[in-house]
Order: C-alpha cells, then structure tokens, then sequence
C-alpha cells in the first residue's frame, strides 16, 4: 500500500487590486482639494534685481499684493480696487501691531509705474512702513506664464 | 489505527513587487508632469517719502533726487538736471555722492515708466551701498 502523502500548499497572496484603486483614489481626491486652496502669489513676471534678499520666514502678518501687468490687484485670488485695498490694509493694521503688519507687493515688470505708486500710497497712509518689492534673480529663466 | 499526524502548513506569502514598483513610477512621472517649477523670489525693502518728508534729516545728509524717465522704452535718469542713460554711469554718479556726503536717495519717475525701471534704478542704489532709498509719489500724474 503506497502512501499517498497530502501534501497541500497554503499560499497567502496579497491582493494589489484593491490596494491600486485606494491609491488613484487619493490622487484624484488630492487633486480635486487642491484647487480650492487659496492662491496668494500669482504668476507674474517680476522684475529683476541683484541685491534682492531671500524671505526665510514669511511672517503671518505679511500681506501679499499681485498687481498684473494689466494694473489688476489680486490679494489672495481676488480682485481689488485701489480704494478698497485701503480697507483690507486697515483691516490688517486694527487686528495686529502696526509694526509687525508688513506688505509685499509682486508686480509684473511692465506695469507702469503709476499704479504701484498709488499702492505704495495706500499703505503708508494706513502707517505701513515695511514694504517690500517682489523680485528675482538676474538671468532666471520667466517659466511662469502671466494668467492674467 | 494509525493516527495521521498533518504537520503544521506552511504559510507562503508573496508579495507582487513588480506591480508595486510600477504604481510608484506611474505616480511620479505624472506629478513631474503636472507640476511646475516655482521661480525662486526675493524681496527688496523700500517705502515711499511721505508730503514733508523729503527735506534731509540732519545737516551731513543731502537728498539726491533721481528722476526716471522712459522713451522706447528705454530708462533715462536725470540728477541735478544731468542725464544719463547708462546704469554703470549712474552708479558711478551715486558713489561719488556717497563718498562725499550721507546720502540720501528719492526716486521719483513718471506714469509710463515701467516697473522694471524704477526696481532696477532701486538695485544700483542697494549695489552702491546706499540703503537710504525711498520713491517718491511726485510725477505721476
């Protein structure tokens, strides 16, 4: 009589389908959740400069203002007008210190210079002294397009 | 009877790594496709002169008022009634102010001037060593 010897093979495979589909699930959910950030730096094309110093911290208080090359202010994805920046700049100055409150303004380098004067006006009626211009490096390559 | 003893199974697990592998460069290869590469910025400290504020602080500080101008679209500075076109020129002109005297920079420039001027006429002031800088809101109209 010949033994027959069962010989059973219990092979535990992990199944990677399920595994893909909760991946590409949450790429298209991260996808879909980023556009509804709030953008506060537009694609502009900023003007050139050597002696610009690089932001380590950007600081709670600073207010970003875009003006495009078409003399638009955007302020955190929305348009504004000059006389309304002035309310958002009061705004900023009643919550926080005056000192610490601090605006950079990121205009495109075409813009005349008209309508950055009467930004920079705005804010040092409000008794915003820290101003700062948004700017690059010489030779750097503009490979942001102006959506504007 | 004889008892048949079932030694204990094996348990034999794989883990499909090619299929895996595959997912992680799917990924990255559409994330380097989708994104777009951030320009590094800097900033520029600057303020503008406020009405009265102009006229020179102390009696060792003189006031250089630089007035920027633009045709086809081509920068020309004016200082003391003196024109000059050049940045080199410019800069040159700001030393020697600098080397005599506390200076004291207001750039004033016209409507049309584009912004690239006036940033630009803000850059030679900083590379003189001149940080004593502000822009006026005089000549726009």
């Amino acid at each position: 009589m010949r033994l027959h010897k069962a010989r059973r093979d219990f092979g535990y495979n992990i199944n990677i389908a399920p595994l893909i589909d909760v991946v590409f699930l949450l790429i298209i959910f991260f996808l879909t959740v980023s556009h509804i950030a709030q953008v506060r730096v537009e694609a502009l094309s900023l003007p050139e400069a050597q002696k610009g110093e690089k932001a380590d911290q950007v600081s709670e208080a600073r207010i970003i203002i875009n003006i495009t090359k078409e003399g638009h202010i955007i302020i955190s994805g929305q348009k504004y007008s000059v006389e309304s920046i002035g309310k958002i700049l009061s705004q900023e100055t009643q919550n926080k210190e005056q000192d610490t409150v601090s605006v950079l303004i990121r205009a495109d380098r075409e813009l005349g210079w008209k309508r950055v004067s009467e930004v920079m006006q705005e804010c040092s009626k409000k008794g915003i002294t820290q101003i700062s211009v948004g700017v690059i490096e010489p030779g750097q390559s503009d490979t942001l397009s102006d959506e504007e | 009877m004889r008892l048949i003893r079932r030694k204990p199974s094996v348990i034999d697990l794989e883990l499909n790594m090619p299929a895996m592998v595959d997912i992680v460069f799917l990924l990255l290869i559409f994330f380097m496709c989708t994104s777009s590469l951030i320009q590094p910025e800097e900033s520029m400290a600057s303020q503008m002169t406020r009405p009265g504020s102009e006229k020179s602080s102390s009696s060792n500080e003189r006031t250089v008022r630089i007035k920027v101008r633009a045709a086809d679209n081509e920068p020309i500075f004016e200082i003391d009634k003196q024109i000059y076109k050049d940045f080199n020129v410019l800069m040159e002109k700001l030393k020697s102010r600098r080397d005599l005297f506390d200076i004291r920079i207001v750039i004033e420039g016209q409507s049309n001037v584009p912004f690239k001027h006036m940033v630009a006429v803000l850059d030679a002031c900083y590379r003189v060593n001149v940080t004593n800088v502000a822009f006026s809101p005089k000549g726009v109209k």
